[in-house]
């Protein structure tokens, strides 16, 4: 098979782990984009690995490389781009492994200590109220009744209700528009904010349970959606997010950080960055809601009748 | 529109492609549009999907597909149709290659490109950063579009310039850091949802033009026009340019026979002139001028917003009637310190401080909206915990033991600006009477029933927090006066005049 | 009281216009203009006035107007001004001083002294070239362009294109390879220039008596619809030239000399694009206050721009090699800066403005038909016309976007794109790849503050 040398960037930025150009001696084109490049560890594997190259504006996403310089990337995605509708090529990043490590900056793609606070989880909350009062410009399929469902999801795992979970988990699992589709990005999204309250709204074995609780149900599910959606779930699984995720996730510890989080989520792909921002909004009312977080809760029957 | 049983259902499967949703969207919304397509779908193969495509009878029952696989199915109208539209389809996504990032989508950036977009654009808002925004100002202006502009940060040159520029070509220049405006009954910037009226204001306030509105709103008449000059128009320097040209317009505009005027006191140098000019103007005229004294001129002159709200609902014929402070055994009980003011509305904070000097109450009245206090962060009308910590320091401080406060309420608002107060407000007195002192904390809120927000559960919100509201500002700074002093205040001044057409 | 009803443009903030009717707001996606200088945007939309807008018509209408015919080739000192006076040699871009050349022009020049006899080997030429015995002077200067190092001895044929009394000029393409325009000068090189001007010249030249004069317009037009964008793919138009000679050439004496070598060089055409493209473009030089560039071209240190109300002044920033694809054994670490006075094809709206016409193209600069696309329409945004007598297929046959603005492109923050190929830093390598490169920002705002200030003279003159 006719293979592709991808010189190597000037520089990169990678999570924490094995470099991810490591993890694989070729790979498979899967997308050239403007802001992402989708390559693939093996070929049809329903379990195959996936890495996205990004440009700076995209920022970095778990298990990828981000191409911080303009330039570099644009370089990345034309020699790649220029190969598209050709026969099937090899990827070969044998270059990549010369990087100095001065050239590469690692990310820890965690979501760390973040001391969230209320006023911001109910700014955060209006805003989203207020742009899911209408569908999505364009979007042929409306992402809203899946994001309907973040709310119960958050509910039923706090409250551990396993069947509760499966029956919410079916509905959403590679479900709506998109190429992540919508109901994906919201678990993602409720993921996130359960993360982020940990050892700030509450304690830290609430989520921990709840994460639990939604990881037992979702795994068997992750082959009724696409490989990217896959990716993302299963790094949101072992606690990995995207940084655009992460600037998210950050502005719920100030309110004035909130509109610009919000407007930027408006900003990736079609409705995925509302969905998520959904999702983790959803977890954090929630959690708000419950009577080990001191605001004054209205009575949760689900979360009485687990515990 | 033809019957489900005449009508047709295809389907194709891309295996293994993938394509960013942006241009998946767009792809099916355009299949959508094509004539005689019933409805058409582009998702992900996933089994959820093609379950909600069963369900909507968008499945054709042959369909093989891996949750990979990208399906697009159109139902339309005959065979025709629909395999038309699917080959058309095809044909876009080998064009949506490699495409769907922002590149593709050009949104018009600048006036010149938003005029190609939409020939009929009259207006041209800007809220860019104040260094840039004289460029689009300009830019506005010379294509002959009114201009309504909110950054502030424009150095005043340029104000000038942009404003000598506006008034030769008869166009509105509303600011620099003009807050509000309603023209023919569109909202813009921060502004309150008021029925139509007779009134017409012209500000070179904000938030004292909205308090206006929502008196009159109040009071059971209306606004014609809401013009925002920009707080600088009546300086030496720009000398009434703005309000000028405003208030030519207003003056042979049929729907406003009543002409409010909202600023503080002009400039001398500006003063005359523009006195002379609303005494002229052919229309009822009030000036409401901040600080000013009371005067029943050719032009009727107040010194308070609620003074100004007044005589203009009087002139409609539908007098305001504000239930003054009453002094009973509780309000008499002295204050056990001082007064604060912590405002949101920069002009609300004036009136207070007029109120108060009036009576001689010495108070601390700050404007939080002030650059002094945002230090970069929006404004506390669109984030109101931006006072937060203040209010809640209050409760600390053994030298205050009144707070005032205002909640602006109207469109650019923040949705819920009532319960971080509140909040605020419930710490802060708990913290002081938890020291043995009582906290005293009035306001008002500035806001119409058509507020998106809803005005009445706003109030209630703050009266479960212990908040003494007022239907005006100048009521709450009243009830600080009595509170202050111990009595009501003698000078009639300083009393919610009964006006009377 | 707002004639026509509140019709909003929204600059800025989203909430601004939250109570305005959705369907009565175009929300602008709105950026720093002038590339974040905000004086720079002042002066710029200061000009931006009806005085611009009528100069601007006045100047693309000038340049749409202008029809280049092909009438001869000549050799250069019979025709191009001020080359025969003492030793000149002409190159490429915006004027640069001998010790500040890069490697290629330095090669073509000293490649020019040899083949003009003005220097007994190399080492000599060069001596002279810098003590000034040789002097050096851009093509521009002369009604004349030349592709890569541009450059052009007193001896060389050129095309001379003309329309009423105005001509202009360009070299003959030497083809690929070890060639002199990208600064080799070994004896193979002189030996095919010295063909080119004791045959491939008078014998075209010949042919053009018999077959001319050639409508360059419309031998562009044709080759944009036939897949050539008129800058980095010339096939189709040096075909259709071909076409067009081939049955006077067949009859000359060394006719089938020159076919094989027309046959041989795909690139023939690109030269006659550039005449006719500098023709077109030096009918609004001296425009009074239009933004309208002239010029675009760089000398391999500096990129220059001309605009045309302020006549034949350069602006002039830094060059950077061009970033694209590369030959097998190549990277950018071998390029040289940019070079040539061929982005004279973009100033006009094709080459890179008309990629969309290209699909080929796009492929060997990297890329796909979408992009050539996208970029073919955002140069629109920064061009004051469609050019009529170049309509693309794409565009649903509209014209290429012609005219650059200066105006609009600190507006936009949108750079004009030019295809070019990539020559290596060293003397005589070659062509190493192709690429797209952007006009540099800085010289836009200098044509700006100079257009500001040509208008304040005048302004304050007249009062």
């Amino acid at each position: 098979m006719p293979s592709v040398h991808l010189a190597a960037p000037q520089r990169v930025r990678v999570p924490t782990g094995p470099r991810p150009w490591a993890v694989a001696r070729a790979w498979c084109i899967v997308h050239v984009g403007q802001s992402a490049i989708i390559l693939s560890a093996g070929s049809d594997d329903a379990a195959a690995r996936l890495m996205a190259l990004t440009s700076r504006r995209r920022g970095l996403v778990a298990g990828g490389v981000c191409v911080p310089d303009d330039d570099d990337f644009g370089a990345l995605a034309r020699r790649l781009g220029a190969t598209t509708g050709s026969a099937a090529l090899d990827v070969n990043l044998d270059a990549w492994s010369a990087i100095p490590a001065a050239a590469i900056a690692t990310v820890d793609l965690q979501i760390g200590p973040i001391a969230v606070r209320p006023e911001a989880v109910e700014l955060f909350t209006a805003l989203l109220r207020a742009e899911n009062g209408a569908a999505p410009a364009g979007a042929a399929m409306d992402p809203r009744p899946v994001r309907a469902l973040a709310g119960p999801l958050s509910r039923a795992a706090l409250a551990r209700d396993d069947r509760r979970i499966a029956r919410l988990l079916s509905r959403l699992v590679g479900v709506g528009p998109g190429a992540t589709p919508a109901g994906d990005d919201v678990i993602v999204g409720v993921l996130a904010g359960l993360d982020a309250a940990a050892g700030s709204l509450v304690d830290e074995a609430v989520t921990r349970v709840a994460r639990d609780a939604l990881g037992a149900r979702l795994r068997p599910l992750l082959a009724r959606t696409t490989a990217i959606a896959r990716h993302d779930l299963t790094a949101a699984l072992a606690g990995q997010y995207a940084e655009h995720v992460q600037r998210t996730v950050a502005a719920l510890a100030d309110p004035a950080a909130v509109p610009a989080a919000v407007a930027a989520a408006r900003g990736w792909g079609a409705t995925s960055g509302i969905d998520l921002a959904t999702g983790t909004s959803s977890a954090l009312a929630r959690l708000l809601r419950r009577p080990d977080h001191q605001a004054p809760s209205t009575p949760d029957p689900e979360h009485r009748r687990s515990a | 529109m033809s019957s489900p049983d005449t009508e047709t259902l295809q389907a194709k499967v891309f295996p293994r492609l993938y394509r960013d949703s942006v241009a998946l969207m767009a792809l099916a919304s355009s299949i959508e549009k094509r004539e005689g397509v019933v409805r058409a779908g582009a998702v992900m193969a996933t089994p959820g999907n093609l379950e909600i495509l069963g369900r909507s009878a968008m499945l054709p029952p042959d369909l093989t597909a891996a949750p990979d696989d990208l399906v697009l199915v159109v139902r339309a109208q005959d065979e025709q149709t629909a395999s038309d539209a699917l080959e058309a389809a095809t044909a876009g996504l080998t064009a949506t290659e490699q495409s769907g990032g922002p590149r593709e989508e050009v949104a018009p950036q600048t006036v010149r490109e938003g005029l190609a977009a939409a020939a009929d654009a009259t207006l041209v808002t800007v809220s860019t950063p104040g260094p840039y925004a004289p460029a689009v100002v300009e830019s506005a202006l010379r294509r002959g579009l009114h201009v309504f502009c909110f950054s502030d940060n424009v150095p005043l040159a340029d104000e000038v310039r942009l404003k000598r520029l506006a008034v030769d070509r008869r166009l509105l220049l509303m600011g620099p850091d003009c807050g509000t405006a309603i023209l023919d009954g569109v909202p813009l910037g921060f502004a309150n949802v008021v029925h139509p009226g007779p009134v017409a204001i012209v500000a070179a306030s904000g938030t004292g033009a909205q308090e206006v509105s929502c008196l009159l709103d109040d009071a059971g008449t209306g606004i014609s026009q809401l013009i925002g000059v920009g707080g600088r128009d009546l300086s030496a320097d720009v000398g009434g340019l703005m309000t000028e040209l405003a208030l030519d317009l207003v003056a042979t505009d049929d729907a406003s026979e009543i002409v409010v005027l909202v600023s503080k006191p002009p400039a001398p140098e500006v003063a005359d002139r523009l006195l002379a000019r609303l005494a002229g103007l052919g229309k009822p005229v009030v000036a409401c001028l901040l600080g000013a004294e009371d005067a029943d001129g050719p032009v009727v002159v107040r010194g308070t917003l609620e003074g100004g709200a007044a005589a203009a609902a009087a002139l409609a014929g539908t007098p305001l009637a504000i239930a003054d402070v009453a002094v009973d055994e509780d309000a008499a009980a002295p204050l056990s310190g001082g007064v604060l003011g912590l405002y949101t509305g920069g002009t609300l904070a004036s009136e207070t401080k007029v109120v108060l000097g009036r009576a001689g109450v010495p108070a601390e009245v700050l404007d939080l909206g002030d650059d002094e206090y945002t230090a970069g962060r929006p404004h506390p009308m669109i984030d109101p915990s931006a006072r937060v910590d203040r209010v809640a320091r209050a409760g600390a401080d053994p030298d205050v033991a009144l707070v005032l406060v205002d909640l602006v309420l109207g469109h650019g608002a923040s949705p819920d600006p009532a319960t971080p107060l509140a909040e605020a407000v419930r710490g802060a007195r708990g913290a002081a009477a938890a020291d043995g002192r009582e906290l005293v904390v009035a306001g008002s809120v500035c806001g119409t029933a058509a507020d998106p927000q809803d005005i009445e559960a706003q109030r209630r919100i703050l009266r479960e927090a212990g908040v003494v509201l007022y239907p005006s500002n100048a009521a709450a700074a009243r009830y600080a006066v009595v509170r202050a002093t111990g009595s009501l205040p003698t000078d009639p001044t300083l009393l919610h005049r009964q006006e009377t057409a | 009281m707002i004639t026509g009803g509140v019709r909003v443009l929204n600059a800025g903030l989203p909430l601004i216009v939250e109570g305005v009717p959705a369907a009565d707001v175009v929300q602008l996606d709105w950026r720093p203009p002038a590339f974040g200088d905000a004086d720079l945007a002042r002066l710029a939309t200061g000009l931006d006035d009806e005085v611009t807008e009528q100069a601007n018509a006045r100047a693309v209408a000038a340049v749409h107007a202008v029809r280049p015919r092909l009438v001869r080739v000549r050799p250069a000192r019979e025709v191009v001004p001020g080359i025969a006076d003492g030793r000149t040699l002409l190159h490429a871009g915006p004027p640069i001083e001998v010790a500040r050349m890069c490697g290629p022009m330095l090669g073509a020049l000293i490649g020019a002294a040899l083949f003009e006899g003005w220097a007994s080997d190399a080492e000599d030429a060069e001596a002279r070239l810098r003590s000034g015995q040789i002097a050096v002077s851009p093509c521009h200067h002369a009604s004349a362009v030349g592709p890569m190092a541009g450059v052009l001895a007193p001896s060389m044929p050129v095309f001379v294109v003309e329309d009423g009394d105005r001509q202009a000029f360009a070299s003959l393409n030497e083809g690929l390879g070890k060639v002199l325009r990208f600064g080799a000068f070994d004896d193979e090189v002189i030996t095919r220039l010295a063909w080119m001007r004791d045959v491939l010249g008078p014998v075209f030249d010949e042919a053009l008596r018999g077959g001319g004069p050639v409508d360059v317009t419309a031998l562009f037009s044709q080759a944009l619809a036939m897949g050539d964008e008129g800058h980095n793919r010339n096939v189709a138009a040096t075909s259709l030239l071909t076409r067009r000679l081939a049955p006077v050439l067949a009859g000359l004496p060394s006719g089938i000399e020159v076919l094989e070598f027309l046959a041989g060089n795909d690139h023939f055409a690109l030269n006659l694009s550039m005449a006719g493209a500098k023709l077109a473009l030096d009918a609004a030089v001296g425009i009074e206050h239009s933004t309208l560039v002239t010029a675009m071209a760089r000398n391999g240190v500096e990129f220059g721009l001309r605009v045309a109300g302020t006549g034949e002044r350069w602006f002039t920033a830094p060059v950077g090699p061009a970033d694209g694809l590369f030959f097998p054994g190549y990277g950018i670490e071998d390029a040289n800066p940019d070079l040539g006075d061929s982005a004279i094809t973009e100033t006009l709206g094709i080459g890179g403005f008309a990629m969309a016409a290209s699909p080929a193209i796009t492929r060997f600069v990297g890329g796909t038909p979408d992009d050539a696309l996208a970029t073919t329409r955002s140069m629109r945004r920064i061009t004051l016309a469609p050019h009529p007598a170049f309509p693309l297929p794409p565009l649903n046959f509209a014209g290429s976007p012609s005219g650059i603005d200066v105006l609009r492109v600190l507006d936009t923050g949108v750079l004009p794109v030019i295809n070019t190929g990539i020559a290596h830093k060293q003397a005589g390598v070659g062509q190493i790849g192709a690429g797209i490169v952007s006009a540099p920002a800085e010289v836009f705002g200098q044509a700006v503050v100079a257009l500001h200030e040509a208008r304040q003279a005048r302004g304050d003159g007249a009062r």
